[in-house]
């Protein structure tokens, strides 16, 4: 079996691409409006909105980066898995009910939908769409480069594509993304996020116990090696220290309910009630799908200590190497399809929040009463991202960094407090949140545009969020006058 | 007015986070606070001496995570309407927060003693410190799961809200779908 390797990877991708297609082809008869193409005409049951919700969360980062970061600093990047049962907690006690109701009664389709509701201001709804683009943006591109290069790295290995260009592997993976995302919107988008979730449990779970297997003493044995050659690396701050790893957690943790792309998830499911089941599966999925990112990259660490295999050329290297040396070749076909499920479950769900932010909440924001042809055009701009974002992502290294600061920590520092302390406090206000959203960009961006080092390691999302909760709740309090809410909101707020 | 009062709790303890970073901040620390290149392996960081690094902000560190966990159970509460905040959740919660506070506790002293000694033991395949951070900070987290599961129909979502949702559904969807 070792001798086709390559062709048992390549064959296990492939099977997940037709499916992704012929899942854009079903879910292409049941797509008639704009509702059911960004939010799946709020019919999901609790199993496809969990398993949609977490394999959202983990995406190629969680399968290439977060390896590579055990691998370069040990346990530091622990901190950005750990606190995720508390970080989903708190989205189901804060977000889910509240965001769901609002959905049905004003039938929004976009997360600036219901922030333009709940604080009655077109300047919310476009601070957070224009949040979510300038996001989405390098998060597109970044998926979409991570798929090219693994597809480059992949089929360079045969005879037959051995000179394959990363612009030709740009190419076919985003056209497979990008088709079932156009023909089948958010409703495509959920269903192959149910069986990638599927895939990122088993091929956790199957890699945790494979790990185990490299050393005789096994996992113990691995962490005995990394802590003989520098201890800090297996303390629980990892090499990265005490003041990072809060950050991470804080951001991470917290941040979960701030993430445009999961919350959204929030708003599909047919029934309130359906949460009871959803948070549960949401948490054990995402600690199966976890357990890859710790245990590969320790085994990578020590395995490099102890001898056993020389220095990666990258961190990111991690999980690829594992896979093609130590994991037999079904496991690595499974994990290879699980890698590429990831990052797709990420990308084409931020395809559809970038997609709603353009052509409904901006024009909306810039007072538009009524958008013609949705579907139809939120089919051609879903296509034009995409395309966008590959253009960046081949393009221009230094965009794609800078559109890259905009990730995760700006997301959880401009809109965790503007919906989740927003939806369940009346005091809230409008100025709270424009203040909020205004100063999380504005610290990202400055940050990590001019390169400023803050003290100990300090992440600038990090600092943003902690600004944000501060001057939303405290600017809030001092523009009292005049914050009133709509009828029905304001009872939607008293549930 | 309560949801008031519950904010301003989770903004006092927001200022309390910001007083302790600015402590950090200011707190003299060596070069490696962040780790430095492996002197051996491309593409590695070590930690280097542990005890230089984080003992200045051992007691900051320590409050700022406790004060995060309380902010955590203020945010949760407030996701909870007032009049369902019964006693029992309080207890649930508290209870919740006390185990969090206990698990870091029990992380940073195992750290400290390994800091001080040198010296640990391997559980469940990390060393003692770590296997706190490893097992006990995520099941730590499941009792809010638990309270969220187990209290749905007292806290979050009751037969009889589901009802008066249906009314309020009525009373103020219009009549014609989206396109």
């Amino acid at each position: 079996m070792e001798e086709f390797r390559q062709e048992i990877i390549l064959s296990a991708i492939g099977i997940y691409m037709v499916f992704c297609i012929a899942v854009g082809l079903w879910a292409m008869r049941r797509t008639h409006s704009s509702s059911d193409f960004f939010i799946a005409g709020r019919s999901l049951g609790p199993i496809v909105v969990a398993l949609a919700i977490f394999s959202s969360t983990l995406s190629g980062f969680g399968f290439v980066g977060g390896p590579g970061l055990v691998y370069s600093q040990g346990v530091s990047s622990f901190w950005m898995i750990i606190l995720s049962t508390t970080g989903y907690a708190l989205g189901f006690f804060l977000v889910a009910k509240r965001i769901r109701m609002i959905a049905e009664v004003r039938d929004a389709i976009s997360l600036p939908d219901i922030v333009a509701a709940r604080y009655r201001s077109e300047a919310v709804r476009f601070l957070i769409a224009l949040t979510i683009v300038l996001g989405v943006m390098g998060y597109l591109a970044t998926q979409i480069l991570a798929m090219a290069v693994v597809m480059k790295s992949l089929l360079s290995g045969t005879v037959m594509f051995a000179d394959i260009s990363l612009i030709s592997c740009v190419v076919v993976s985003s056209t497979v993304l990008v088709f079932y995302c156009v023909t089948g919107g958010i409703i495509a988008s959920v269903y192959t996020d149910v069986v990638q979730g599927g895939i990122m449990m088993v091929a956790g779970l199957l890699i945790l116990y494979t790990a185990t297997q490299i050393f005789d003493g096994g996992f113990a044995e691995a962490t005995q090696i990394i802590l003989l050659d520098d201890a800090e690396a297996m303390m629980p701050f990892g090499t990265a220290g005490v003041v990072t790893c809060l950050g991470w957690a804080f951001i991470f943790g917290l941040g979960i309910a701030g993430q445009p792309h999961l919350v959204t998830k929030m708003m599909m499911n047919r029934r309130i009630a359906d949460n009871r089941t959803v948070l549960p599966v949401s948490v054990i999925g995402y600690a199966f799908a976890a357990l890859l990112w710790i245990s590969i990259g320790t085994v990578m660490r020590a395995l490099v200590i102890d001898g056993q295999t020389e220095p990666l050329t990258s961190p990111d290297q991690a999980a690829p190497f594992f896979l093609s040396v130590f994991a037999s070749p079904i496991l690595a076909g499974i994990v290879f399809a699980g890698l590429f499920a990831a990052i797709m479950s990420t990308a084409d769900a931020f395809l559809n929040v970038g997609t709603a932010a353009l052509i409904h909440d901006m024009p909306k924001a810039f007072g538009a009463k009524e958008i013609t042809n949705e579907l139809f055009k939120a089919r051609v701009v879903t296509v034009i991202l995409a395309v966008a974002a590959a253009i960046i992502a081949l393009a221009s290294d230094t965009l794609v960094a800078l559109l890259g600061t905009i990730g995760w920590g700006t997301f959880a520092a401009a809109i965790f407090p503007v919906l989740a302390i927003g939806l369940n406090w009346k005091g809230a206000t409008k100025e709270g949140a424009i203040v909020a959203i205004v100063t999380s960009l504005v610290i990202n961006v400055v940050v990590n545009v001019a390169s400023i080092a803050l003290p100990h390691g300090m992440n600038a999302g990090f600092l943003a969020f902690v600004s944000a909760i501060v001057l939303f709740i405290g600017v809030s309090l001092m523009t009292q006058s005049g914050n009133t809410l709509d009828d029905d909101i304001d009872r939607m707020m008293d549930f | 007015m309560q949801q008031t009062r519950l904010s301003l709790v989770i903004l006092t303890l927001g200022l309390a986070q910001c007083l302790l970073l600015a402590l950090m901040a200011v707190t003299p620390l060596p070069e490696n606070i962040s780790g430095v290149a492996h002197a051996v392996y491309n593409g590695m960081r070590a930690g280097g001496d542990g005890s230089a690094r984080f003992l200045p902000i051992a007691r900051f560190a320590y409050l700022f995570q406790i004060v995060v966990l309380a902010q955590i159970c203020c945010l949760l509460a407030l996701g909870v309407k007032p009049s369902r905040r019964s006693t029992f959740f309080w207890t649930m919660l508290t209870a919740c927060f006390g185990l969090s506070v206990f698990v870091w506790t029990a992380l940073v002293s195992s750290y400290e003693r390994f800091l001080a000694t040198g010296e640990t033991a391997s559980v469940a395949g990390f060393p003692v410190a770590t296997t706190w951070l490893v097992y006990a900070v995520w099941l730590a987290g499941l009792g809010l799961v638990a309270l969220y599961v187990f209290g749905f129909k007292s806290y979050v979502w009751s037969d009889s809200d589901q009802k008066e949702f249906e009314q309020l559904v009525k009373q103020y969807t219009p009549e014609t779908p989206s396109s």
